[in-house]
């Protein structure tokens, strides 16, 4: 709370906090969108970066009194919760906030790294997060604590990333795991059917990329000797980055959209044993036994519902319910930075289409969470992170707006360059227009 | 001042303009076509706007929506309340029960709100249709950096999907415009979403003409590697220069129209004599006609910009040669202005949350809305999106959710004046529609919940009193290109 003012009366540190002791924090009597659906009345105690407590009646609470409540011994921070809806922090499947800081600024933008080949798997999209970029406060004040961060262009981009939206540096904000905890974790292999001028062959390039990935960690000295030396092969270190794609233990993301690919890809990922989560999938309900069965994920815009193009011609509002209902895993996502706080909306609009709140919002959440293998996140329930949000209504609705945010149980800025820029113009013509006082 | 004029001009015309009228000229069966050039700018402009199609009316018997929430845009919220519709047009607004119910039909709508029809002051729909193909890229000209004699209309295919889908979220005006390639796109034009054969038959009749231009980022990065411009200065230079020019135009035709005048008079003839020839109008320019028609103030100026500092600059331009402008659109920066857009009486159509897609839109804030709502300005949400259109309602609930949210406080009444009355305003119909009053068109959408809700639908949309969707009765596809692409939801998904 204290920083919170700090924050307020000092703008400029405003972009980003330093770390400091997790908060202790109960919420009391809010209506928590928990895993199995929302439920009035529940309390939850925030401490040591995590959810300590969640229930009806929280053992060892004291009642709250001037400036706090005991909790089991600690004198904890407490939020009347009436009213309020408490959720797991949002998480943005996939986004490029921290990469694309102006959209038609080549100089800003981090996301696509070009270059000779296609095959650009080994291009880590993490090593150009920006945590300082001033779009991340402006996602993170819509109640986005997470997201997944992919590159783009060519026909394997590189690898994606996990940030959590807080914090001044990468080491604060990248998520990492034992194995990558100097680098961050790559969460999956992003790639897009774009070489070729057909689907078949634009598939029939992933698959031999795939295919020469395998013939390379079979062999790899023959690999350079053979292979490796064609006009146009692959970077080596490209194809070892691909090992953990085909050996299915890394997700690869493609977009697609028509059934027909939908169906074939769906094959494609069984045959070749590779976990594919695809994005698009507008004509996805007419095959979603067969995406259900290979165990496909989706990303899908709840927008898409109209013949916006010729592979979008049988899309229907009710998508996402019937992929769920299929047995598929749902996600939903903007696919942008500078608009990631519309991902609520979205999920709301998902809702009006025919999904219910909780798979609307589990697919903001806790999907992308699991898909991703972010541990913990996105799920309400006790021992998880706390990447928690307050709203003052339903998180998916148009009307409402988190009042208080934690990340890894640290209580977060609601403000962004916009917001200052609001308070710099809430009287005209503007603060900087008056001259200073005279020296003294 | 030249502004003030020009506007009373505008809504004169309009209130003028008999209902079943086409632009105000006569049907094409009642005159013979006209031979030989045109004798007056006003005949031109009329040769080009002459009918072939005529627009379908549909009338149902005498209705009242009965029962639920009225909010009517103009401040007044009956709940519950009604609304008599009759030959198209509201008879009658207002709280609890209505009487002289005799010849109506009751439509009771109770649980439900009525508000007046969306409005969207920046639409592409028909001329960058869906599906997305290169063959549908019809909306930039963008072979000139000034092509104001191109036309919305003659681009717009009647035939886009999603005309519908945005009458499915409530729209029942919208203005069709030119993209922001070029300094003077062309043309926009004022549309009906209801399905016809061509574009002419969706005018909404009596509707100004408008025009679109583009400052900024957007023509100088089009042009600035085919001749130019290339800088915002040089964008500056071709906008005075065609303005320029179009004066000189103008002073052709008043000349023109004043020898005419001298013509007719008896005494100014005996002086001049027999022999003398009539006078010749000048060579048509469609370019050109279009700026002399901005110029006399009867086409509404419709301006692309994001940065306050460009739409001052334009002002310029608009001050220096006697123009006015009726709305910038996106206009991310109006709040750093408002007072003088408010002073100017000019519109800002914005978005609620748009922004950092290019460097000139990295400033926009989400209050942009709320902020000159509460400075006495216009504010506008428009969707410049096929998806945008087909929930403005929920653009709107969000632009006033963020003024709510940094203590500015706006009422439902104003939000929703956002998307109706602000807009037609913008487009000069707002004597026609926009809000719900006696004698207006009865444009009319019945929501399921409060309009502000992401979870509402537009449960019947009446456009003219026509019911033109009901959620609860899927039509069949308006667009002949979707006969045959619908598969219904069965088992195996097969056809």
């Amino acid at each position: 709370m204290n920083r919170l003012l700090l924050l307020l009366l000092v703008p400029s540190l405003a972009i980003a906090a330093p770390a400091k002791a997790p908060d202790c924090t109960v919420v009391l009597g809010a209506r928590a969108h928990l895993p199995e659906g929302a439920e009035d009345g529940i309390t939850a105690v925030v401490a040591d970066g995590r959810i300590a407590a969640l229930g009806a009646s929280i053992t060892g609470l004291g009642a709250p009194g001037d400036g706090g409540i005991d909790w089991n011994g600690r004198r904890c921070a407490f939020v009347d919760g009436q009213g309020l809806h408490l959720s797991a922090g949002l998480i943005e499947p996939h986004s490029t906030v921290g990469l694309v800081e102006i959209g038609l600024e080549a100089g800003t933008r981090h996301h696509d790294a070009g270059g000779p080949s296609p095959v650009r798997a080994h291009v880590r999209v993490l090593d150009g997060y920006d945590p300082l970029s001033a779009v991340i406060p402006v996602a993170r004040r819509e109640g986005i604590t997470a997201a997944v961060i992919q590159p783009g262009g060519g026909s394997f981009s590189g690898g994606a990333g996990a940030v959590l939206l807080t914090g001044r540096t990468q080491a604060e904000a990248v998520v990492r795991d034992a194995q990558s905890r100097d680098v961050g974790r790559e969460v999956a292999v992003r790639a897009n059917l774009a070489v070729g001028n057909s689907f078949s062959a634009r598939l029939a390039h992933l698959r031999s990329v795939l295919e020469e990935t395998r013939s390379y960690l079979d062999d790899r000295r023959g690999w350079r000797a053979g292979l490796g030396t064609r006009p146009g092969a692959p970077p080596e270190e490209s194809l070892a980055a691909l090992a953990g794609v085909v050996e299915g233990e890394v997700p690869l993301i493609l977009a697609a959209d028509r059934a027909s690919d939908l169906e074939v890809l769906s094959i494609f990922a069984t045959q070749q044993g590779i976990q594919l989560v695809i994005e698009g999938a507008a004509e996805g309900w007419l095959v979603a036994e067969q995406l259900a069965r290979a165990e496909i994920a989706v990303v899908l815009n709840p927008y898409v519902y109209g013949p916006g193009g010729f592979d979008q011609m049988h899309g229907r509002k009710d998508n996402g319910a019937l992929l769920v209902s299929a047995g598929v895993r749902v996600m939903i996502s903007t696919r942008s930075g500078h608009f990631a706080r519309k991902l609520r909306q979205m999920a709301g609009n998902a809702v009006r289409g025919g999904m219910t709140h909780q798979d609307a919002l589990a697919a903001i959440t806790s999907v992308p969470a699991a898909v991703f293998g972010l541990g913990s996140r996105g799920r309400l329930a006790v021992g998880t992170a706390a990447d928690v949000v307050l709203w003052n209504g339903d998180p998916l609705e148009v009307t409402s707006w988190p009042v208080q945010m934690w990340i890894g149980g640290l209580s977060q800025s609601l403000e962004s360059r916009q917001s200052q820029l609001m308070e710099r113009y809430r009287s005209l013509p503007g603060s900087p227009a008056a001259p200073l006082s005279l020296p003294e | 001042m030249p502004r003030v004029s020009i506007l009373l001009l505008l809504s004169a015309a309009l209130l003028a303009a008999p209902a079943s009228a086409h632009n105000g000229m006569p049907h094409p069966d009642e005159e013979e076509h006209p031979k030989g050039p045109a004798q007056s700018r006003a005949e031109a402009e009329e040769r080009g706007q002459a009918p072939i199609e005529v627009t379908p009316t549909v009338t149902h018997a005498p209705y009242i929506l009965v029962g639920g929430k009225v909010m009517t845009a103009n401040g007044a919220v009956h709940d519950p309340g009604y609304v008599k519709v009759k030959d198209g047009r509201i008879r009658a607004v207002g709280a609890g029960a209505p009487s002289g119910t005799e010849e109506y039909t009751l439509i009771d709508v109770s649980g439900q709100v009525v508000t007046p029809g969306l409005i969207d002051t920046h639409s592409h729909l028909g001329v960058y249709p869906s599906p997305w193909a290169k063959a549908h890229s019809d909306g930039n000209e963008a072979t000139a950096p000034t092509t104001p004699g191109v036309w919305a209309e003659h681009s717009a295919w009647p035939q886009d999907p999603g005309f519908q889908r945005a009458v499915e979220g409530g729209i029942t005006s919208l203005q069709l415009l030119p993209g922001s390639a070029n300094l003077i796109g062309g043309r926009g034009v004022v549309m009906r979403p209801i399905p016809t054969r061509g574009s002419r038959a969706m005018r909404f009749p009596g509707a100004p003409e408008t025009v679109k231009m583009a400052c900024g980022e957007n023509p100088k990065r089009v042009y600035g590697d085919k001749g130019g411009p290339s800088t915002r200065m040089g964008n500056l230079r071709a906008f005075r220069t065609a303005f320029t020019k179009a004066d000189a135009l103008r002073t052709k035709w008043q000349k023109l129209e004043t020898d005419e005048e001298a013509e007719a008079s008896p005494k100014k003839r005996k002086k001049k004599g027999d022999e003398e020839k009539p006078p010749e109008p000048p060579d048509r320019d469609l370019d050109l006609e279009t700026l002399v028609a901005v110029l006399e103030g009867e086409i509404l100026v419709q301006v692309h910009c994001y940065r306050a500092d460009d739409m001052l600059s334009v002002m310029q331009v608009a001050d220096e040669f006697g123009f006015s402008i009726r709305s910038f659109h996106h206009a991310l920066e109006a709040y750093k202005i408002r007072d003088l857009l408010v002073e100017a009486d000019i519109s800002a159509s914005t978005w609620s949350d748009w922004w950092g897609f290019k460097l000139e839109a990295y400033d926009g804030i989400p209050q942009n809305a709320a902020l000159l709502e509460q400075a006495g300005g216009r504010p506008i949400i428009h969707s410049d999106s096929a998806e945008g259109i087909q929930r403005l309602n929920q653009e709107a609930a969000k632009a006033r959710r963020d003024g709510l949210r940094q203590g500015i406080d706006i009422s439902e009444n104003a939000a929703l004046r956002w998307v109706t009355y602000n807009p037609a305003w913008a487009l000069g119909i707002q004597e026609e529609t926009g809000t719900l009053e006696v004698g207006k068109r009865a444009d009319l959408v019945v929501w399921t919940g409060s309009p502000f809700s992401v979870y509402s639908e537009a449960r019947l949309v009446f456009i003219d009193g026509a019911l033109r969707h009901d959620v609860d009765r899927p039509q069949e596809p308006w667009a002949d290109f979707e006969v045959g692409q619908d598969l219904p939801l069965q088992e195996g998904g097969a056809r």
